[in-house]
């Protein structure tokens, strides 16, 4: 496990561009956080990243909201209605899709998340200042930190 | 003359035909993984205006049920199911193991069902030898050895094997021509097997 001190929203930007230029096909990022921790400002940082022009806002209606694009189609999943929810809705045909899935709420579908995800814990310090401890797939954990670091 | 419309998106397909009287006027097959939605209705309506087809001329619908994708099947199954209703015309419900196996000689269906996993049908001459499953590829692989002569089809490069691409409208037009379907479209249910 690993953490970092996110400054401002450049280094939002910053990190979720690291992020971005790491990632593989059928990777599952998970981000963790209270409202307002930034779940959705560094989705839509991430999107762009992958080349994504789309607006990208949060799915919490839709539960999934697909960007597809040349370069990597974007999967965004937010589980929150999910809580509780039994039966199999196929969210699996998108988390084990063609691209790269960010999912919100992801302990409502624990069964779908696979173990070698990465996970984004985003905490609040102050109204700017973000602490994000990055967990979960090692090699990717590894990578984005000694980018992080390099920059 | 009666015509039949043919659909399918229950794969990476979008799958639209319009058929009468033995013959495919018009045959359409889009790889488009997901986004059928989006093209599903254009695409129909484009069927029927280039076959100059008014839509009270079809007699029949021909469309598959899965197993596959989950949000794929009620694609086309949706769109089946409102022109039979309101056309009060019925509709062939035909299996995607079946329909990619086709009429002819011994075939092995087989769909990328994730998770290593893979949807399989096994057909002889377009009836089924077993019901329709989903197995883990090492499974399949297994089960191969019991069904030497049968060509694999669909998915099969989850096993390594190179196969020819399924023209859809022409197998479904062929298991279905035949079929008086059902009219009481609200009993034709999507099929899903990985639903417990």
């Amino acid at each position: 496990m690993m953490k970092i001190r996110v400054n401002s929203l450049d280094d939002t930007r910053e990190l979720a561009e690291i992020l971005a230029s790491k990632v593989e096909v059928g990777d599952v990022i998970c981000l963790n956080g209270d409202l307002g921790a930034g779940k959705t400002t560094f989705t839509k940082f991430f999107a762009k990243a992958l080349g994504i022009t789309e607006i990208v806002n949060s799915p919490t209606f839709n539960i999934i909201k697909c960007y597809f694009n040349k370069n990597m189609n974007l999967y965004h999943i937010d589980a929150y209605r999910l809580e509780g929810v039994d039966g199999d809705i196929g969210l699996d045909e998108y988390i084990y899709g063609d691209g790269v899935c960010v999912v919100e709420w992801g302990e409502f579908i624990t069964d779908l998340i696979p173990d070698n995800n990465i996970t984004l814990n985003i905490r609040r310090v102050d109204d700017i200042i973000r602490e994000v401890e990055l967990s979960g797939n090692e090699s990717l954990v590894k990578d984005v930190i000694e980018a992080w670091q390099e920059r | 003359m009666a015509r039949t419309l043919i659909l399918d998106t229950s794969c990476k397909f979008m799958v639209v035909g319009i058929a009468s009287n033995e013959k495919i006027l018009y045959s359409t097959q889009i790889e488009c993984f997901q986004r059928q939605s989006e093209i599903a209705m254009d695409e129909v309506y484009k069927a029927l205006e280039i076959t100059k087809t008014d839509p009270k001329k079809i007699s029949k619908i021909i469309v598959t049920v899965g197993p596959g994708s989950y949000t794929g099947i009620r694609i086309a199954l949706t769109i089946a199911k409102v022109y039979a209703n309101a056309l009060h015309i019925p509709l062939v419900p035909i299996s995607t193991m079946r329909a990619m196996a086709g009429v002819k000689g011994r075939k092995i269906s087989l769909m990328d069902a994730r998770s290593k996993r893979a949807y399989i049908g096994i057909y002889d001459g377009g009836e089924k030898v077993v019901d329709d499953s989903v197995m883990t590829i090492e499974e399949i692989e297994k089960l191969l050895d019991n069904y030497k002569g049968y060509k694999l089809v669909g998915d099969t490069h989850l096993l390594n094997v190179e196969s020819e691409e399924i023209d859809f409208v022409k197998n479904l037009y062929e298991l279905g021509k035949n079929e008086t379907g059902v009219v009481d479209v609200g009993n034709i249910n999507p099929v899903y097997l990985k639903d417990k």
